[in-house]
């Protein structure tokens, strides 16, 4: 968008590029790249037990940007904000945290429009219980598969991992409507937002999920940061995956005892450049907002008109704008991905090909591989032009299979 | 810019590939595939006294890996299968003649990583 374009110096860098990758990463506006470098320069200090002035602001830095994550997700005043590296430690941490809450013969339900991140962890967990890990199918419009869900949940599953908008398909999720039916069928919830925080308005307190996680990165924030938000009191009981300095209550020779969330989930010393680069992403992000997602609404419409355009293309997912966030991975008449986007970077047009860390989801799709466009804030309708005029282009380069 | 990857040649080895299809009585037999990008390869071959007498592959991939296959089999076909075998990166890349980074190296080497496995095919015992 012309508004914000300007604020990312990615564009300068790059003023002939067209950069349609930002489901993998967004790029970073000036702000949140202006707030790590200050902090670096400035206010660079060890959290937690220095008593000089630098450690005290640090430390008060840190536990001040676990509420600027709460109040940017509307999560309740009980919630715990846990800092990961990211959402796959996230969902890794979490899944090791629930070990034992599934025992042997218990079911655990992922969707498979999951990406790796959220479907590794739980199918190693069952693995090692000695449960039965159930993935439930979506459908050609990106929709879950209402009987295979409810089948699924008549099994009173211990715990039930969604993803909030799916990182192939574009679809956004009833979550609240899915995670209140999971819920009732006693199970746990996890949703990953990664690909929703920075494309919708997200409230935990009306969700309710039992944990919710995402990535800085997908939201105009560093890489190698996330969150995990979940009830204090829930976090304090799960054994946490990282042992190390910062979350221990007491060690001794023989034995030792965990504090509790979240420096119980935060072994080692924090990545604090990344929290504050988080920090000025969550601020940037909500002071832009409206805008943004009112601009992402246009450009879905867009998009889906504009890739339908090509004969040759099959979208994957919804063709409904209000059931989408800006992910629109497709099929250009059996061209393998790699060759579509090989030809798009060849002219500086930045697209994803492969599974998109989505594997299963391919396999149901019957697709090995697919080509993957993706919106942000700063992208234009003269990008998807672009890209669009690009993909007639491979049409004539190679032939269809 | 041009679509240099694309030049002609490759498209006309992706388009017509050489030693395309199966053979009716092979002696060796392999498959392939790059997980990452979904690139399936099948090779068979028709080995005589340790000499490639015939080969063939299958591949359901993109026009790197498919071209690279063609350019292959045309190279290895009637070759003692210990030179083929002995193929590098270099050759491949010189059978393409464009540069490629490091995933669609991955793509051009499947079929050499392929040829490379080539396993005896079990014969039923003779009635």
């Amino acid at each position: 968008m012309e508004e914000l374009k300007p604020q990312f110096p990615f564009f300068t860098t790059h003023p002939t590029g067209v950069y349609l990758d930002s489901a993998a990463t967004t790029q970073v506006p000036q702000a949140v790249i202006d707030a790590t470098t200050t902090y670096l320069s400035n206010n660079h200090a060890a959290v937690g037990r220095g008593l000089y002035s630098e450690s005290v602001d640090a430390t008060a830095a840190v536990e001040a940007a676990r509420g600027v994550v709460r109040d940017f997700l509307g999560a309740p005043a009980t919630a715990d904000v846990v800092f990961t590296s990211g959402a796959t430690a996230a969902l890794n941490a979490l899944a090791w945290g629930l070990t034992e809450t599934v025992q042997k013969g218990d079911t655990v339900v992922v969707t498979i429009d999951n990406h790796h991140a959220n479907f590794l962890p739980w199918q190693r967990l069952v693995q090692q219980q000695g449960a039965t890990l159930v993935t439930v199918p979506v459908g050609s419009d990106g929709k879950i598969d209402p009987s295979a869900w409810h089948a699924a949940l008549q099994n009173r599953p211990r715990i039930v991992a969604l993803t909030h908008a799916s990182n192939v398909t574009g679809t956004l999720h009833p979550i609240k409507q899915l995670v209140a039916e999971a819920r009732a069928a006693g199970a746990l919830t996890v949703v990953d937002g990664a690909q929703a925080v920075a494309h919708t308005v997200v409230n935990l307190v009306e969700l309710a999920c039992d944990y919710y996680l995402f990535s800085a990165h997908k939201l105009y924030g560093p890489t190698g940061m996330g969150c995990i938000i979940g009830d204090h009191r829930q976090l304090s009981t799960l054994d946490p995956l990282l042992l190390g300095g910062g979350m221990i209550e007491q060690v001794t020779a023989e034995s030792s005892s965990w504090t509790d969330s979240p420096a119980r989930h935060e072994a080692g010393t924090p990545n604090t450049a990344g929290i504050a680069g988080l920090v000025a992403a969550i601020r940037w992000f909500s002071a832009h907002r409206e805008t943004i997602l009112r601009h992402e609404q246009t450009l879905i419409d867009y998009t889906i008109h504009a890739l339908q355009s090509l004969p040759d293309l099959t979208l994957i997912g919804s063709t409904d704008p209000s059931e989408r966030v800006g992910v629109f991975s497709f099929d250009l008449s059996g061209r393998h991905a790699h060759d579509v986007a090989q030809i798009l970077a060849e002219k500086q047009i930045c697209v994803r090909a492969g599974h998109h860390c989505a594997q299963p989801l391919h396999t149901q799709l019957k697709l090995s591989a697919t080509t993957r466009v993706s919106v942000g804030a700063y992208t234009t309708t003269a990008d998807i032009d672009a890209a669009v005029a690009a993909l007639q282009r491979v049409c004539e380069i190679i032939p269809k299979r | 810019m041009s679509d240099s990857l694309y030049r002609a040649n490759l498209l006309d080895h992706y388009e017509h590939p050489h030693h395309y299809g199966t053979l009716d009585h092979p002696t060796h037999q392999t498959e392939g595939a790059n997980l990452s990008c979904g690139d399936e390869l099948s090779i068979s071959a028709v080995i005589k006294n340790g000499i490639i007498d015939q080969v063939a592959f299958t591949a359901r991939a993109c026009v790197v890996c498919t071209a690279s296959a063609s350019m292959l089999l045309e190279q290895v076909a009637g070759k003692p299968l210990a030179e083929a075998t002995a193929l590098t990166v270099n050759d491949i890349t010189q059978n393409l003649g464009i540069e490629l980074s490091p995933i669609r190296l991955k793509c051009a080497l499947l079929p050499l990583e392929t040829l490379k496995n080539l396993e005896t095919v079990a014969r039923p015992p003779a009635a």
